[in-house]
C-alpha cells in the first residue's frame, strides 16, 4: 500500500489532461470554463491550490497521530 | 618561490594521480570495452530501425540522445571500478581536490573520444545528415565540449551515487534532470550549425556552454571532498 | 503571543488578497467582432465587449490603421448588454491592411482591440494612400472605475496572478531556506540543519506540484493546450524532478550523517544548476510567458497600480504560509528524531 500510493498519483496526474482532452470532452471543458470572461478557470485555480494544501495538512495530521501512538506505547 | 615550488608539487601529484587514472581504467580494458560496445550497438541498433536519417533535426536530436546515454553509461562506471583497498590507500595520501581534478580530467579526455568515435561511426552507419564537410569543424567543436559538459557535470553525481546503497544506478535517477540545462545549450548549437546559420552568430552558445563547464567544475572542486571522507 | 504576529498577518493578507481579487472588477474591453474581413463600401459589424458601458451617450467606436490615421464610425444600436452594432464606410481602392477598435466614453476609457479586420478586397495599392481621417478628440483616455486591466485572451484569469504565481515564489523561498540550510550543513554537521533542508525541500515540493497544476489548467483556457514548450515551464518541470531525486537520493541511503553530507553536497549542485536553468537559459529564448521575448501581455500593466495593491500582499502572504507550514514539517521532524532516536536537535 506503502508503495502503491505514490505511483497511483502519479499514474493519475499523466492520465488526466490525456483524459480531460478527449475529443467529446473537449466542447464541454471550453463551453463551462470560457463562460463569464473564463471565471471558471480562476475557481478552479483557487480550489486546486486549496485541496492541495488541505492534503497536504492532511498527511502532516497522518504523522503526528502516528508518533502520538507511537510515544503512548 | 613556496607558491611556486608548492604549485610544482601539486601539478606533479595531480600528473601523477592522471597517469594513474589512466593505468587503472586500461587495466580493465573489459570496462572500456563494455563502453564502447554499449555506444557501437546502440548506433547499431538507431540504423536498423531507421535506416538512414534525412531529416538533419532527428540526426541531430539522435546523436544526441546516444552521446548522453553513452555518457551516463561510461561516467556511472567511474567511481564504482575502484578497490576498497586502493581507496583507503588514496584516502591517506592525496587530498581530494587533486584526485577529483585527475578524474575530471580523465573523464573528459575520454568523453571526448567517446563522442568523436560515435560521431564517427554514426554518420558512417546513417549518413551525415546534410552536415557536409564544411560546417563538420564547428560541430566536432560542439560535440567536444557536450563530451566535456556531461564529464563535468557527471563526475560529481557519479561520486554521489556511488555512495548511495543502490550504487551506479542512482546516477541516472540524479543526473538526467541536471543535464537538461546544458542539453539545451548545445542542441540550441548544433541546430543552429545544422541551419548553416554562421559562427559568429552562434558562438555565444557556446561561451555560455564554457561558462557552464568551468563554473561545475568550480563547484565540484568545491563540494568533491565532503563526500570524500566519512 | 509573540510568535503569532506573523501567523496572523499571514491570514490577514491571504484574507485580504482573496477577498479583494474575486472583489475588484475586471476593466472593460472589446473581446471581438463577428466577422473579421470587411470589404468595400458600407459594412456592419457587431463588436463584443466586456463589462463596457455601451449605454453611455458619450461612446464612440474608430477604426484604427495607424497611430494617426482613424476612420469613423456610426454607432447604430446596442444589440444587447455587451454587443454593439456599428456601420463604417471603406474607400474602393484602399491598400491591404488591418483595422484595429478603438472605443471611448468617459466612464470606462480607451478599449482597444488590435487586428480585429483584415480588408477582402483590397486593391494591393503603395501604402501612400489618402485615408479619409476622422477627427479623434480623445484617444488613450483612462480609465475612471477601480478595476484589474483588461487583457485580451486573459480576460477574467489575470486573477490567477494572485494564486498561481505566488506558489512559485513560495517555492523558491522554500528551496533558499533549504540552500542555506544545506551550506550551514557542511560547514557545521549539525542535525538540525539537515532536518530543516529536508522539511524546506518537502514543503517546496507541495508547492512546486500546486504551481504545476494550476499553471497547466491556465494554459489550457489561454493558450489551448495542457502543457506548451516554454523556459519557464520546462524550468518548473526539472526543479520538480531535481527536488524529487533529492528526495529519492536521501531514501537510499541508510546511514543517517552520511546521507545528511551527500544530501546538502546534491542539493547546493542542483540548485546552482537550477540558477542557470531559471535565471539565465530564459533570457535567450521566446517565451509564451508575460512580458518577456516580446509577449505583450503585462508588461504593459507591470505597474499598474490596483494590481500592485493584490499581487504584493498575495506574495507575502503566500511565502509566509508556506514558511508556517515548513516549520509545523520541521518540528514534527525533531520530535521524530527525538523520539525514534533519542537525538537531541
Amino acid at each position: 500500500m506503502k508503495t502503491f500510493k505514490p505511483f497511483a498519483l502519479l499514474i493519475l496526474c499523466v492520465a488526466l489532461p490525456f483524459l480531460a482532452s478527449a475529443q467529446a470532452a473537449d466542447s464541454v471543458l471550453e463551453e463551462t470554463f470560457f463562460s463569464s470572461g473564463k471565471m471558471p478557470v480562476v475557481l478552479s485555480v483557487v480550489v486546486i491550490i486549496l485541496v492541495g494544501l488541505l492534503a497536504y495538512v492532511a498527511v502532516l495530521n497522518k504523522k503526528v497521530n502516528k508518533l502520538e501512538n507511537d510515544i503512548k506505547k | 618561490m613556496a607558491f611556486v615550488l608548492l604549485l610544482c608539487i601539486t601539478m606533479k601529484a595531480l600528473m601523477y594521480l592522471i597517469k594513474h587514472e589512466f593505468r587503472m581504467e586500461f587495466r580493465q580494458k573489459y570496462a572500456i570495452a563494455s563502453i564502447l560496445l554499449f555506444t557501437v550497438s546502440t548506433i547499431y541498433v538507431v540504423y536498423q530501425a531507421m535506416k538512414k536519417i534525412d531529416d538533419s533535426n532527428v540526426w541531430n536530436a539522435i546523436l544526441w540522445i546516444i552521446l548522453l546515454f553513452s555518457a551516463f553509461n561510461a561516467i556511472g562506471k567511474s567511481f564504482s571500478t575502484e578497490q576498497r583497498s586502493l581507496r583507503m590507500y588514496l584516502y591517506t595520501t592525496v587530498k581530494p581536490q587533486q584526485f577529483v581534478l585527475a578524474k575530471l580530467i580523465y573523464n573528459s579526455l575520454f568523453m571526448v573520444v567517446l563522442g568523436l568515435l560515435a560521431l564517427g561511426v554514426f554518420s558512417l552507419f546513417l549518413g551525415d545528415g546534410g552536415l557536409g564537410p564544411l560546417k563538420l569543424g564547428t560541430y566536432i567543436l560542439g560535440v567536444v565540449m557536450g563530451s566535456v559538459g556531461f564529464a563535468c557535470l557527471l563526475t560529481l553525481i557519479a561520486g554521489i551515487a556511488a555512495q548511495t546503497d543502490s550504487g551506479s544506478g542512482m546516477t541516472a535517477v540524479l543526473g538526467l534532470p541536471i543535464t537538461i540545462p546544458l542539453i539545451l545549450i548545445i542542441m540550441r548549437f548544433t541546430t543552429q550549425i545544422m541551419k548553416g546559420i554562421p559562427f559568429e552568430d552562434n558562438v555565444q552558445n557556446i561561451l555560455y556552454l564554457g561558462v557552464l563547464n568551468v563554473g561545475l567544475i568550480g563547484l565540484t572542486y568545491l563540494l568533491f571532498p565532503y563526500l570524500w571522507r566519512d | 503571543m509573540r510568535h503569532l504576529w506573523w501567523k496572523v498577518l499571514c491570514g490577514l493578507l491571504l484574507a485580504y488578497v482573496t477577498v479583494f481579487s474575486f472583489i475588484v472588477p475586471l476593466g472593460p474591453g472589446v473581446i471581438g467582432v463577428d466577422q473579421t474581413s470587411l470589404s468595400s463600401g458600407e459594412n456592419t459589424v457587431i463588436i463584443q465587449s466586456y463589462n463596457a458601458h455601451l449605454e453611455e451617450s458619450d461612446l464612440q467606436v474608430f477604426l484604427g490603421i495607424n497611430d494617426s490615421t482613424y476612420l469613423c464610425t456610426e454607432v447604430l444600436e446596442q444589440v444587447d448588454n455587451d454587443k454593439l452594432k456599428v456601420r463604417f464606410t471603406l474607400p474602393q481602392d484602399a491598400p491591404n491592411t488591418s483595422f484595429n477598435i478603438l472605443m471611448n466614453n468617459a466612464k470606462d476609457g480607451t478599449m482597444f482591440f488590435p487586428n480585429a479586420f483584415r480588408y477582402a478586397d483590397a486593391a494591393g495599392t503603395s501604402g501612400d494612400f489618402e485615408w479619409s481621417s476622422c477627427p479623434v478628440s480623445v484617444v488613450n483616455q483612462e480609465n475612471t472605475g477601480f478595476s484589474i486591466p483588461f487583457q485580451p485572451i486573459i480576460y477574467e484569469t489575470i486573477r490567477n496572478l494572485m494564486f498561481h504565481v505566488p506558489m512559485w515564489f513560495t517555492m523558491f523561498f522554500l528551496m533558499g531556506i533549504a540552500l542555506v540550510s544545506s551550506l550551514r550543513y557542511l560547514s557545521n554537521s549539525k542535525t538540525e540543519h539537515d532536518l530543516r533542508a529536508l522539511a524546506a525541500v518537502q514543503v517546496g515540493l507541495v508547492f512546486c506540484v500546486l504551481g504545476l497544476i494550476t499553471g497547466s489548467v491556465w494554459a489550457r483556457f489561454t493558450w489551448g493546450a495542457w502543457w506548451v514548450n516554454d523556459p519557464q515551464l520546462n524550468g518548473a518541470l526539472v526543479t520538480f524532478l531535481i527536488y524529487v531525486a533529492y528526495i529519492i537520493l536521501r531514501n537510499s541511503i541508510e546511514d543517517d550523517q552520511k546521507r545528511a553530507k551527500i544530501a546538502a553536497v546534491f542539493n547546493i549542485f542542483a540548485f546552482v544548476i537550477l540558477f542557470v536553468l531559471l535565471m539565465v537559459l530564459p533570457r535567450f529564448s521566446e517565451s509564451l510567458h508575460p512580458g518577456k521575448g516580446g509577449n505583450p501581455a503585462f508588461n504593459k500593466y507591470d505597474l499598474d497600480n490596483t494590481l500592485r495593491m493584490v499581487f504584493y500582499p498575495a506574495v507575502i502572504g503566500w511565502i509566509l504560509l508556506g514558511y508556517w507550514i515548513y516549520q509545523l514539517r520541521l518540528r514534527l521532524h525533531r520530535i521524530e528524531k527525538k523520539f525514534y532516536y533519542n537525538e537531541n536537535v
